[in-house]
Formats: C-alpha cells, structure tokens, sequence
C-alpha cells in the first residue's frame, strides 16, 4: 500500500513490524509507514488490487495503453493450451501489433485483422516498449531486429 | 491415430474416391468458395466456427471426373486446439487427399502462409488461394503473385468468391495440381517449435511479395466498426440491434405473420374446408376427432406448425442470417465478455445464446464450438432453462402483447434467472475458466441472395425436423385422450398448476409443452383467447412456461451432446425449479396487490 502522508510505498508485512512492541498488537486495525511512522487505517482489498492493475507495469500488452503501436518480443501463457492459442493466432514474437482498446476487451490489431482477447490473455503477451529495453529472455530464440 | 494410415491402403478406393480439401482460417469465405465452385449451397458466415459440419459436394472439373470437394471447419494451424480443427487435421491427413486447396485472406498473408507452409510438408499437392483481393485491392495491397509462386512453388490463385472472380482459374490450377507427382507423407505430428519458425518464414516471404500502394486509411465500415465496440456506442447500438430483431421477429413475424396466417388463412379456408370434407368422408367420431378434433392432426398440429411456428422461425432465421452475415456477432461476444465471464461463459458463448432464441435444439448442436466441457456443460443447461426459442418467444410475446408491465416483469424475472443460476452453476461446477479470444472481421454488407438461401436451408432443414414431431405429437395426444392416459397427466398436473395460482386448464398446455416448448404456449394462447388467464397468471403461466423443461428434440440433443446422466440431471433441476420460480412470482405479484 501507499502512506497517505509521504507517498511511501510498502508491503502490509513490512508496516507491522514497528507494531511489535506495541501492547494492542495484532488486534490493532492500523498500520504504520515504515518511513515515517504514519499509522493509517489498512488499504482495502479492492483498491490495492486496483492499484496493481493501474500502476504496475508489467511490460504485457494487458498494460499497454491504446493506440501505442509495438512489437511482441516474448509469450509466456498460462499453459501449453494458451500456447497453442497464440501461435494459432499468429502471436508472436517479432509479431507488430498496435494495441486499440482496452475496455470491454482488448482489441489488437495486426496487419489488416482485429483480434479481440481477455485480460488474461493480453497479460501472457510482453511486448516492447520504448522506455524499457527489451527483456533478454523471450520465448524462442531471437528479439528480431528491425 | 489418423497417422496409423500407412501408404500402402488400397489404390483402388484411392482413385474411386479422391477428394479435394478447402482448408483455411475461419471467415476467409471458405464455404462461399464451395458454393462458387460446386453449385451446392452450404451455410456462409462471419462466424469463426459455424461450419461444424463437415460440407461434401461433387467437382466436375473435366468430363467424367469422379471428384469430391470437402468444406472444412477453420484451421489456423496443424497443431489443433478445439474438437474441430482435430477433425480438420484428421481429413488431412486420410489417403484419399488428392488436393489441398489452402484458401486465405489476402489482406492478411503475412499471418496465412503460416499455414500454407505447414500443409505443404503433409504430402499432397497445395494449391494456394488468396481470397477477398477485392477487400485486399481496396485496402491498397498489392501481392506479386508470381513472386509468391517462385518462392513457395506451388500455384497461387488470386479470388473474389463475393465477385465470383478467379474461379475459373482456381479450378484449372486445380486440375493442373491433379496431374502433380505427391511428396511422401508425412507421419509426424507438427511440433511448437515447427509452427513458430514457419510462421518466421512467412513473415519474411510476406514482405518480400506485398507491397503497400497507399497509407492506411480508415474507412467509412472501420469507422463504423470503432463504433460497435465502443462499450457506450456498441451497448447502445446492441439496444437498437436487440429493438429491431423485436420489431421484426415478435411484431412483424409472431403477431402480423402469424394473424394472418392463422386467423385468415386457416380460420377462414383451410379448417371450414377440411372439417367439411373430412365430416363428409369420413363418419367415424374418433377419426373425425384424430383429424380435425380440438387437438387434431391437421387444426392442431398442421396449424401450429405452419400458421405459428413458421412465420415466427422464418423471420428469426432472416434476422439471424443478417447479424451473422455482417460481422456483428463477434463484435456483440467482445462486448459481452465480461458479463458472460460471471456465469462462467466466455464472449464466445452469445453465438449459441443468441442462436438459442431462434431454436433451442439448433443452438444446443452449435455449443459445440465452446472449448472447454465446463462451458459447454453450463451453455447447454442455461440454453435449456432460461432461453426461449423463437416459436414460444412468440407465443408469448403475442399473449403478454399490450401489457408492457407484464413482459417487463416476465423478462426482468427470466433474465435473473438467467444471471443467478449462471452465476450458482459457475460456482458450483469444477473446471479452470476458459480464455476469450475471437477474430473481429471487417463489417461486410451481407448479399440478400446469400441471406435468402440461409433461411431457405434452414428453415427447410427446422421443418423437416419439426413437421414430423407435431403431427406425431398430434396423434400421441389423441391416443392419450381416447385411452385415458393424457385425462390422468392432465390432473396430476394440474394439482401443481393450481398451486402456483393458474386455473385447471393451464395444465394442458403444461403436457403439451413436453412435446415441444412452443406446443405448451400456444395451448396457453387458446386459453388466452377463451379469456380464462387473468393478468397475473399470465404472467405465472410465461414464465414458468419459459423455464419450463425443454422441449423432446433439445433434450434429445442433450443427452446426446453431454450424456444422459447430465440430460437427465438437469431435466431433473428444471422441472420442479420451474414451478418454484412460479410460485414464488405468484406469491410476490398477488402480496404486493399487483393488477397486470
């Protein structure tokens, strides 16, 4: 969660460790920044996992934002079957896909086709982008160059 | 499996019988190229995964040539994921394949030849077809053809089989890859690493041979596209597509059609004039009553099925043709995705849904094409539970027509039934959740002769299903009644009728509505007219009717889609929830003083 105060970002298990000495304990509803030692109320569930999706980038088309044009450098599905799913599809790496909505459902688009996929399918998807440098690890063999 | 076919079969069924394979990814106008290139016509459709039936028709491509054409379900690789891309692969790879047309979008080659690079290590001579050039031309690509052939080596045909252009030299380039020596078989399954580095080669022929005339522009459907997916455009366009198949289908169709059919056309004709000649032919009672009695042959069973059902199917079969024809569905299952996702359905499921509003029965068949057994197993019993078809969605319509508080009320209560019950089964049943991925294709303007022979082929295919069933429902319930059988059903039902508020008589259409869903609604609609329903148990007798256990022929296709045991399971479920959820309806209508 993030400290209301000084912006400070840290795990819940992190924020309960000044509380040991504290006489309320593990009873105690409230946690306490690690950096400053603001004690707010815990984060509910519903908004750290908003947070997750919104802020953590975690270089897969599911967190691309629309209209960004870019080139899929690795795959790693959930399963064997997914995997089947995407080369099926043409999903690829070295595959350009430029990324068009987000909501009700991803819509890519390569080439002159759409395609339409799930969360959890675009999250299997890494793609390149140009603040981060391409991972050294994709699926098969290369990150081809353009 | 399919791979233990040695070379060695016999040669002689060989010759007799070989066949010509079309092969492709879904949409890229397979089953229009069949039509274009055998005259027989099959079903033509924007939907990834319509064609489940494998399509046969004869080629004459020189005289005396006994050769077979084969349409197949889409394939997008040989290394296949649902039921049936396994059943496409398995054709493949039979002996009797003398040709293997690979037909593809040409707008999209760079993901096409993939494929194309696959089929030609199985053997048989490949014949490359790029399909849709107009759309490709229009969307400025150009494709060295010759460039394409030098580097593939096998024929490349560029078609239109909407403009019907290229098709001659399809079937020389055909003929001509007859007289080809075969490669030797190949035995071995495809492994990943196979199809991700033909897709890698075909990345680097594709740009070899296509070239980019002009810069991409949008274009009047893309925009319009944009829009269908748009979640506040595309739901409010959902709206005005939902308000148009109403107006069509439940106004034009179940009240216009129908009253005319029925009230002018058999009231006035056709039963004077039967029920005269049959009395004058025949003088006994209880022939008389077989025929033309209150649940006769023909002012029963033949009026329903053609005065009721058939204007009702027709109009839906029109409208369903329309929407597929256009691209719309996989558009409406992007949108839908995520609420189907709660009742442990994916965006995939809205084709059976949606087509279960037209035929119950046809739409159990298509839950084919869902990939897990989980979804089938949840898409089958709402289909069974909470979906009327278009016949008894009629019927009912026409009976609650001019009371709109009545069908708000009978489809607010239906679609929480259908949400809740959904919501509970995805609870309850095991199973990993299933991926939603689809294919959006360009919205096309759908050929009124294609739609026309659509509902042509299916409303001939609905009839001949059907027609048989009410006559024979017709003389089941006449033997019933003169054995006595149907009087003792009727009052054992009709305790239960009673306690959910509706009168005796209800129970009637409630045995009818085992034979068929829409038999038991239109026995309520006679009720109707005799003026024995008050407001609120109409709305009783809709909704549990609607819920109501399904008719023979869709159970029948459940058991035999998911087994008896779950047929039967959900028969079980259904049958007393039904009345439940119409007791229930009942209490809080008359609690709360409700006047309809």
């Amino acid at each position: 969660m993030k400290c209301a105060l000084c912006g400070f970002e840290f795990s819940e298990s992190e924020a309960k460790r000044p509380c040991a000495s504290c006489p309320l304990g593990a009873k105690c509803d409230l946690v306490c920044c690690p950096n400053c030692g603001y004690q707010a109320p815990r984060e509910p569930r519903w908004l750290s996992r908003w947070r997750h999706r919104h802020n953590a980038y975690d270089g897969t088309l599911a967190a691309l934002r629309p209209g960004i044009e870019t080139e899929i450098i690795a795959v790693r599905p959930r399963d064997k079957r997914t995997l089947h799913k995407l080369t099926a599809l043409g999903l690829l790496p070295g595959v350009r896909v430029r990324l068009l909505r987000r909501f009700p459902c991803y819509l890519i688009e390569l080439g002159h086709t759409q395609i339409a996929l799930d969360r959890e399918l675009a999250s299997a998807i890494v793609v390149r982008t140009h603040t981060l440098t391409p991972s050294p690890s994709p699926l098969r063999g290369r990150g081809e160059k353009e | 499996m399919a791979n233990c076919h040695g070379p060695g079969q016999t040669t002689t069924q060989e010759t007799a019988t070989s066949t010509i394979v079309l092969v492709g990814a879904p949409n890229v106008g397979k089953s229009l190229l069949f039509h274009r290139l055998t005259g027989t016509y099959v079903t033509v459709s924007n939907y990834p995964g319509t064609t489940v039936e494998i399509t046969q028709g004869r080629l004459d491509l020189f005289p005396g040539s006994t050769l077979a054409l084969l349409d197949t379900p889409g394939l997008r690789s040989l290394l296949p994921i649902t039921e049936e891309e396994q059943i496409t692969k398995d054709i493949l790879v039979r002996d009797n394949v003398a040709v293997i047309v690979h037909v593809a979008d040409a707008k999209d080659l760079e993901r096409s030849l993939a494929l194309t690079l696959q089929l030609m290590e199985l053997g048989p001579p490949v014949v490359l077809v790029l399909n849709m050039i107009d759309e490709a031309q229009k969307a400025g690509l150009e494709i060295d053809r010759r460039a394409l052939e030098e580097k593939l080596k096998i024929p490349v045909v560029l078609t239109s089989a909407l403009e019907n252009r290229g098709i001659a030299e399809l079937r020389e380039a055909i003929a001509q890859a007859l007289q080809n020596a075969e490669n030797p078989r190949r035995t071995r399954d495809f492994s990943l690493d196979e199809i991700v580095e033909a897709h890698r080669r075909t990345r680097a022929i594709a740009s070899a041979v296509l070239r980019r005339t002009q810069a991409r522009t949008l274009s009047l459907s893309e925009r319009v596209s944009q829009l269908t997916v748009h979640p506040v455009m595309g739901g409010l366009l959902l709206v005005l597509v939902l308000w148009g198949l109403y107006e069509f289908v439940g106004v034009f169709g179940a009240q216009i059609a129908v009253g005319f059919l029925e009230n002018t056309l058999f009231g006035e004709y056709i039963n004077p004039w039967v029920t005269q000649l049959v009395q004058r032919l025949l003088p006994w009672a209880f022939l008389q009553d077989l025929l033309i009695g209150e649940y006769g042959v023909i002012t029963l069973g033949l009026r329903y099925a053609i005065a009721i059902i058939l204007p009702i199917v027709t109009t839906f079969f029109f409208a369903f043709a329309l929407i597929e024809d256009s691209g719309y569905l996989p558009r409406l299952a992007m949108l839908i995705d995520r609420l189907f996702k709660v009742i442990g359905l994916s965006g995939r499921a809205v084709i059976p849904i949606v087509l279960g509003f037209g035929c119950d029965t046809m739409a159990t068949l298509v839950t084919r094409t869902l990939e897990t057994r989980r979804e089938k197993l949840i898409a089958t019993f709402l289909l069974a539970l909470a979906i009327p078809c278009s016949a008894q969605l009629g019927v009912i319509l026409g009976l609650l027509a001019g009371h709109s508080l009545a069908v708000g009320i009978w489809a607010g209560v239906i679609a929480l039934n259908f949400l809740v019950i959904g919501y509970l089964t995805a609870k309850l049943l095991p199973g990993e959740r299933s991926l939603f991925y689809i294919e959006i294709p360009p919205l096309r303007w759908p050929l009124l002769s294609n739609l026309l022979v659509k509902t042509y082929t299916r409303v001939h295919w609905y009839l001949k299903e059907i027609l048989p069933f009410f006559l024979v429902a017709s003389v089941a319930i006449w033997l019933g009644q003169i054995t006595g059988i149907f009087g003792i059903l009727v009052n054992a039902l009709a305790v239960i009728v009673q306690t959910i508020g509706l009168p005796r008589e209800a129970a009637v259409a409630f045995l009818f509505g085992f034979f068929r869903r829409d038999y038991g609604a239109a026995g309520l609609y006679d009720l109707h007219n005799a003026g024995a329903l008050s407001g609120v148990s109409l709305v009783v007798a809709a909704v549990t009717l609607t819920l109501f256990v399904p008719c023979v022929a869709q159970f029948m296709i459940t058991a035999k889609e998911r087994g008896w045991k779950a047929a039967i399971a959900m028969a079980a479920f259904i049958f007393p929830y039904a009345f439940f959820v119409g007791w229930v309806v009942n209490l809080v209508l008359t609690t709360l003083g409700v006047r309809l």
